[in-house]
């Protein structure tokens, strides 16, 4: 045993749950001086403990509420959301008030007992995902016990701790994550229980299952933690320490190089000026669009509106898309038809044995022409506020007949609008080049649209014959492949020769050195996921295009899809 | 009271979120709802409830309702199943 004032490092291993090095004094928060009593409590005290549970409850889903109102993050909002459903749970509430009323319990025992008898029967269950939720539901029973002996476990001082726990609720977790804690060290905790997933979007490095002893940890003890290996080490020596530092101004200067890059303008080294721009679905999502200064939308998708509420809800898309246009300053929003399977309409029941090569995008929506023109209602009317920066991209066009009849469809509907006095703005046509006979054809489809867009995740697996969700053949499922970089040279050729623009928008573009061959084939418009926009502008504004032609030209012609990946890896390095 | 057989299509079965948005519809409605499964029966307004279901992807529900506005409920509720509560897993 070490004498105290003898300090020794001691060592602890966990399981890796949110990334980062940091370092910090440790700060304990504990759950488990729960302060329960199994006595029964006195007739005449059954009111007042009733009321207790109720106030406990009542204040808990309260701050879960208003947590709610403050996050952004879709994620977080949903697991709030569940939070506040348990807390309300009336088959929960109707067995907290038999435990007080007809068993004579305390209002922290009645809690803690109806928590725990749901716990058992979820723990019987025995499927993986619940083992996070019973974690989740364990930390929340805390919380609201908590409540009830009027205690706060937010009251430690918590600036720039490393925080030492069992475990923390996702509300506790949003609250300490206000006063800037260091880091998060979890008795217990599932890579995927709510609070990680929290700690991972706000940045805060997180190791659990880590078993941690309050003997460990003495007076004014400080901790390093490297949570991307999952290590903790309590008392390190002062090299540790340095080390650690060091480390952690490392990450700080990555993280504020990123701020720089967003300040360049979207140039070359050379000076050839790009556009990147945002994939989006959710109007949720228009802050990391801002965030990351994306330079309007590429790529609209619309099918998860339609799927949530099952039918096609006109007035709700044109909501959506006036929104995110009002939402982008000048920039083009580019609006994609439904691209869904035809098993997902209201009233359809059938399976495809290839739904990839079925009844869906553009094929669907012709042979369903009121929902077609709902859609391109929607997107007239939201046109019609925000001229000239609506386009209409179709999905999945596999023949030039498509795209004759879906634009004798949006003449119609033209017709239509005007004859109902509505003032209508010409709006862009253009199409997905995701079937491999489009890319084949592009020469004689390109003067018929206005615009190609290229997504790059279908034409790959359609053009490879790799299907992209099965792990089997995930090695054959390479975008980076000769006979990909060929079609996509085909497209470009082709929208050069009739003067269209051509963009991106799968997840290529949002791999820097693929964006870059993309640069150095000449297609300045590239469209990807918000949170790819810094590394893609940090690689194509410090490259040159005669260095993007060449990487182009090494990739188009290797010998497949490994040489390309090689070649590209070492281009990365090079950079 | 209306029944209907439905089936769980979400990947990850019916987990937290989906239960939480199922609940949320549920309790908007009047009428008594109830999720039969494997002959385990739970209120349907109860997500600690319908989660101890542990319903995989493709496990069959009965959705029992009972109330005045239960075919609305019952149409609302069963469109969640389909459209797989709006959840991507």
């Amino acid at each position: 045993m070490a004498d105290a004032g003898d300090i020794i490092p001691i060592v602890l291993k966990g399981t890796p749950a949110s990334p980062g090095v940091a370092t910090g004094p440790i700060e304990v928060i504990s759950h488990r001086d729960l302060n329960i009593s199994s006595e029964p409590i006195h007739e005449e005290d059954v009111e007042s403990h009733l009321v207790k549970a109720e106030k406990a409850l009542d204040h808990v889903k309260n701050q879960l509420i208003e947590l709610q109102a403050t996050q952004d993050n879709q994620e977080i909002v949903g697991i709030l959301e569940a939070q506040v459903e348990i807390v309300k749970d009336p088959e929960l509430l109707a067995r907290v008030n038999q435990l007080i009323r007809k068993e004579n319990k305390s209002a922290g025992f009645a809690l803690y007992s109806a928590f725990n008898e749901f716990i058992q029967l979820l723990q019987q269950s025995g499927q993986d995902w619940i083992k996070d939720r019973v974690i989740d539901i364990q930390s929340l029973r805390d919380m609201i016990i908590h409540q009830t002996s009027g205690s706060d476990v937010l009251q430690n001082d918590t600036e720039g701790a490393v925080l030492f726990t069992e475990e923390l609720s996702p509300t506790e977790l949003i609250e300490f994550s206000e006063s800037e804690i260091a880091a998060i060290v979890m008795q217990h905790g599932g890579t995927t229980s709510h609070s990680v997933i929290i700690a991972q979007s706000l940045g805060i490095p997180c190791v659990v299952g880590v078993e941690w002893k309050r003997t460990q940890i003495g007076k004014n003890a400080i901790a390093a933690v490297d949570a991307t290996a999952g290590e903790i080490i309590i008392n390190p020596d002062s090299r540790t320490l340095n080390d650690f530092i060091k480390r952690e101004r490392n990450e700080e200067i990555r993280r504020l190089q990123t701020n720089d890059i967003k300040k360049l303008p979207n140039q070359t080294e050379c000076g050839e000026t790009f556009f990147l721009r945002g994939n989006i679905e959710f109007e949720e999502e228009l802050i990391r669009v801002d965030e990351y200064q994306a330079k309007g939308i590429g790529l609209l998708r619309t099918e998860t509106l339609f799927l949530r509420q099952g039918y096609f809800d006109i007035e709700r898309h044109t909501e959506l898309y006036k929104l995110i246009l009002k939402s982008t300053g000048s920039y083009p929003v580019v609006i994609r038809l439904l691209d869904v399977g035809g098993d997902k309409l209201p009233g359809k029941k059938f399976e495809e044995q290839n739904p990839f090569l079925g009844w869906r995008g553009i094929r669907m929506l012709l042979d369903e022409p009121l929902l077609l023109k709902n859609q391109l209602r929607s997107a007239f009317y939201a046109a019609s506020e925000f001229p000239g920066r609506v386009k209409l991209l179709i999905p999945m066009v596999s023949d030039m007949s498509e795209v004759k009849e879906v634009k004798a469809s949006i003449d119609l509907v033209k017709s239509e609008l005007i004859a109902d006095g509505i003032s209508i703005e010409d709006v862009p046509v253009g199409i997905m080049v995701e079937v491999p006979s489009v890319a084949l054809l592009a020469d004689e489809i390109a003067p018929l649209v206005d615009f190609f867009s290229i997504g790059t995740n279908d034409l790959t697996q359609y053009t490879l014959a790799a299907d992209r969700g099965n792990e089997r053949v995930s090695k054959h499922f390479n975008s980076n492949h000769p006979a990909i970089w060929k079609l996509i040279q085909m497209s470009y050729d082709a929208a050069k020769h009739a003067s269209i623009p051509i963009s991106v928008c799968g997840e290529m573009a949002g791999q820097p050195v693929m964006a870059a061959a993309l640069l150095g084939l000449g297609i300045r418009d590239l469209s990807m996921n918000p949170a790819s926009i810094t590394e893609v502008k940090k690689m194509l504004c410090h490259s040159r295009l005669d260095e993007c032609r060449e990487l182009f030209e090494r990739l188009l012609h290797s010998s497949g899809g490994e040489e390309a990946d090689r070649y590209a890896n070492y281009w990365t390095e090079k950079f | 009271m209306v029944r209907k057989k439905v089936r769980v299509k979400n990947k990850a079965g019916l987990h937290a979120r989906p239960s939480s948005v199922l609940v949320k519809t549920a309790s908007k409605f009047d009428a008594d709802f109830y999720i039969e499964m494997k002959g385990y029966k739970v209120n349907g307004k109860s997500i600690l409830g319908v989660m101890t279901l542990a319903a995989e992807e493709g496990a069959e529900l009965e959705l029992i309702l009972d109330g005045e506005d239960e075919y609305k409920a019952l149409e609302s509720i069963s469109n969640l199943f389909k459209t797989e509560f709006g959840i991507e897993d």
